[in-house]
């Protein structure tokens, strides 16, 4: 992957560590069809920065983040006009590329450790594997490396752990492993789906706290449903809805002061602590399905605030004041 | 003070484990007050749903009594409990599978006044009518099978069945933690309708503490299958005694920044231990960042320290509050 070409002058010109424009996945539906269910997604991240992808089940969400590492999978197709990921052009890459590349310039943390482990390898082996894949370093130093990573994500008794297998530890053990393997080859990018989800709220707090150490130097991806997950580690969000962002900005304006009406009503229908209990007020109906390829905005049908033209014709993500925003009639300041 | 509908008192229910003993709810008592709305939190392996099956008489006790007003239950048969089935119901978490997916709606929630014999034909379809307007589903459901819905629609059918017999008590086991967000609301909503329209009186089982906090009148929090302390909902919430309480508090995620930014954050160290071997004496003392050497050595009992207001901490009311943003 060294050898791609411009790509070490790429990297340092851009400020980007990854770009990602007009991002495409789709399935085959029916006979002839193919549905998609991201549809044209664009943005980019420095280093350092830490965005979270908010949106429900079937937002696209998920697709998006496997997309990032070649991981979409069959028989479902990823294209995108433009998707740089640690200033290497992977728009084309094939499967038999993707493993140079993966785990090195960008690394995943799934929300399930159990299935994203090997649970026939001991975790010192699945990391010392990672390690010498990446880096030109002898079994010893790799397993000297391993430990120290154990050691860093906060997992006692290191040299001990190193040969457990993934069963043997707690699910928050587990997720930690992940991490470890997610970071240990000090990649530009990681992303993490849902990360703590399968997880009880005392060892949530425990892994967000630890990625947030972890991923300094590297751009943070989040995906999660939660808005909460994504106010406590972020700086920015980006809200997902049937395929589409339809909000990005700061974690606070966009949650303080959301634009789209799809982001204030996801607001007013999480409880949250405030001296006086406010009734919830729900989004009425569910999100459409991705072969629902209506005209107007997907939104359209659940929205409080839409208008005759929401009906007929898409809003474009487009600066508002501030931050992206795809609506005709946007919540007021 | 009227007596309480439901009365649980010092309830023990033990599961075998290989050949160890796991005592997952470990001498737990808790009223709840007709028409009030208790919510009980803790995290997987705290006993809350092996509580509440309790409650329900769904799982024998190994000690104590669940009393329902007034009737001692637990030394009931089967055949002498069936009243008192009518008038306890559960709604539970998952209603992919709580569902059958072979028959129509209709049928699902018509059952249990089938098997109760409560009416005549007529009189079952037009309570079937009933509970379907008030979950909010269209009156042509009844022909349709749970497939044909959505998640947070077949949990509105998982509660109109179990308001199908009319009950003066409910039990809600996690009611909306496998649905989508913005359905979530939704099927409060319902819950919080149904509740006042048929006068209930019901006990929330969750982990989620915002989601307790936004429906409850009274909170009870557990770990490792005791309860560490209770109260009415504001002061568990903003006045937490129990240093596991503030931790709750500390970590449940709030689409807030300012709210994130201003809260005391107490991070526990650690995995909660197992419950086949907990720890002596306090069981919250190997995570808490209060501990005192007497915490491992002396079982600090749940002492009611105002009306309705108890807690079980050596060092209560030290930690916390953790939310105080104004």
């Amino acid at each position: 992957m060294k050898s791609a070409p411009g790509s070490s002058s790429a990297r340092a010109i851009a400020a980007s560590v990854l770009e990602v424009e007009d991002l495409r996945v789709s399935f085959p539906h029916g006979r002839a069809d193919r549905v998609e269910v991201v549809k044209g997604v664009s943005f980019s991240m420095s280093r350092g920065e830490a965005l979270a992808i908010v949106g429900e089940s079937g937002s696209g969400k998920t697709m998006t983040s496997l997309s990032l590492l070649g991981l979409v999978p069959k028989p479902g197709d990823m294209r995108a006009a433009r998707l740089m990921v640690d200033g290497l052009d992977v728009t084309a890459l094939g499967k038999r590329e993707w493993p140079a590349v993966r785990g090195k310039n960008i690394a995943m943390v799934f929300q399930d450790a159990l299935s994203g482990l090997n649970p026939v390898r001991t975790i010192g082996s699945i990391l010392v594997e990672a390690i010498r894949r990446h880096q030109g370093l002898s079994t010893d130093e790799a397993k000297e490396l391993a430990i120290k990573t154990i050691a860093a994500v906060g997992i006692p008794e290191p040299a001990a752990r190193f040969g457990v297998y993934p069963h043997q530890l707690s699910g928050g053990l587990r997720q930690r492993v992940m991490i470890a393997l997610a970071i240990v080859n000090r990649p530009s990018i990681v992303v993490a789906d849902e990360p703590t989800t399968a997880l009880d709220a005392t060892i949530q707090a425990q892994i967000l706290e630890l990625l947030q150490e972890m991923v300094t130097d590297a751009a943070l991806i989040l995906v999660t449903h939660d808005l909460g997950v994504a106010a406590s580690i972020c700086d920015r969000v980006a809200v997902m809805y049937a395929g589409r962002f339809v909000e990005v900005g700061p974690v606070d304006a966009v949650l303080s002061r959301p634009r789209h009406p799809y982001t204030a009503g996801l607001l007013a229908a999480v409880p949250r602590f405030e001296r006086q209990r406010k009734a919830l007020i729900p989004i009425p109906g569910s999100p459409p399905s991705p072969d629902d390829v209506g005209a107007g905005c997907p939104f359209q049908p659940r929205c409080a605030r839409a208008q005759d033209r929401c009906a007929v014709e898409r809003p474009p993500l487009e600066v508002l004041d501030g931050h992206p925003v795809a609506c005709w009639n946007p919540v007021p300041r | 003070m009227t007596e309480p509908l439901l009365r649980a008192q010092d309830v023990v229910v033990k599961f075998k484990v290989g050949r160890r003993e796991l005592t997952a709810v470990d001498h737990v008592s808790l009223d709840v007050g007709r028409g009030e709305t208790v919510g009980l939190v803790g995290e997987s392996g705290s006993g809350k749903t092996t509580f509440g099956l309790a409650v329900m008489r769904a799982h024998d006790l190994d000690e104590g009594r669940i009393v329902f007003d007034g009737t001692d239950l637990s030394g009931l048969d089967d055949r002498r409990l069936r009243p008192f089935r009518r008038r306890m119901q559960m709604v539970f978490q998952d209603p992919f599978a709580s569902l059958d997916p072979k028959m129509k709606v209709g049928a699902i929630v018509s059952e249990p006044m089938r098997v109760h014999h409560t009416g005549t034909s007529e009189e079952i379809q037009e309570r079937v009518a009933t509970l379907l307007e008030a979950v909010g589903l269209p009156s042509n459901s009844v022909g349709r099978y749970p497939s044909q819905f959505s998640g947070g629609q077949k949990q509105r059918i998982s509660i109109a069945r179990a308001l199908a017999l009319d009950p003066e008590f409910l039990v809600a086991d996690e009611p909306v933690s496998a649905l989508d967000v913005s359905i979530q609301a939704q099927v409060i909503a319902v819950l919080e309708e149904v509740r006042q329209r048929f006068g209930l009186t019901s006990l929330v089982i969750a982990h989620d503490l915002a989601l307790v906090y936004q429906i409850t009148d009274r909170i009870a929090v557990m770990y490792l299958g005791q309860i560490v302390e209770e109260g009415p909902t504001d002061q568990v919430v903003f006045g937490p005694l129990h240093p596991y309480t503030a931790s709750l508090l500390s970590a449940s995620p709030v689409a807030d920044p300012e709210l994130e930014r201003s809260r005391q954050r107490i991070v526990l160290l650690g995995d909660p231990p197992s419950p086949i071997e907990p720890p002596a004496a306090c069981r919250f003392h190997t995570r808490c960042p209060i501990a005192r050497p007497v915490c491992s050595t002396e079982t600090p009992p749940l002492v009611e320290v105002a009306t309705g207001r108890r807690v079980a901490c050596h060092f209560a009311g030290e930690v916390g509050p953790v939310l105080e943003v104004d």
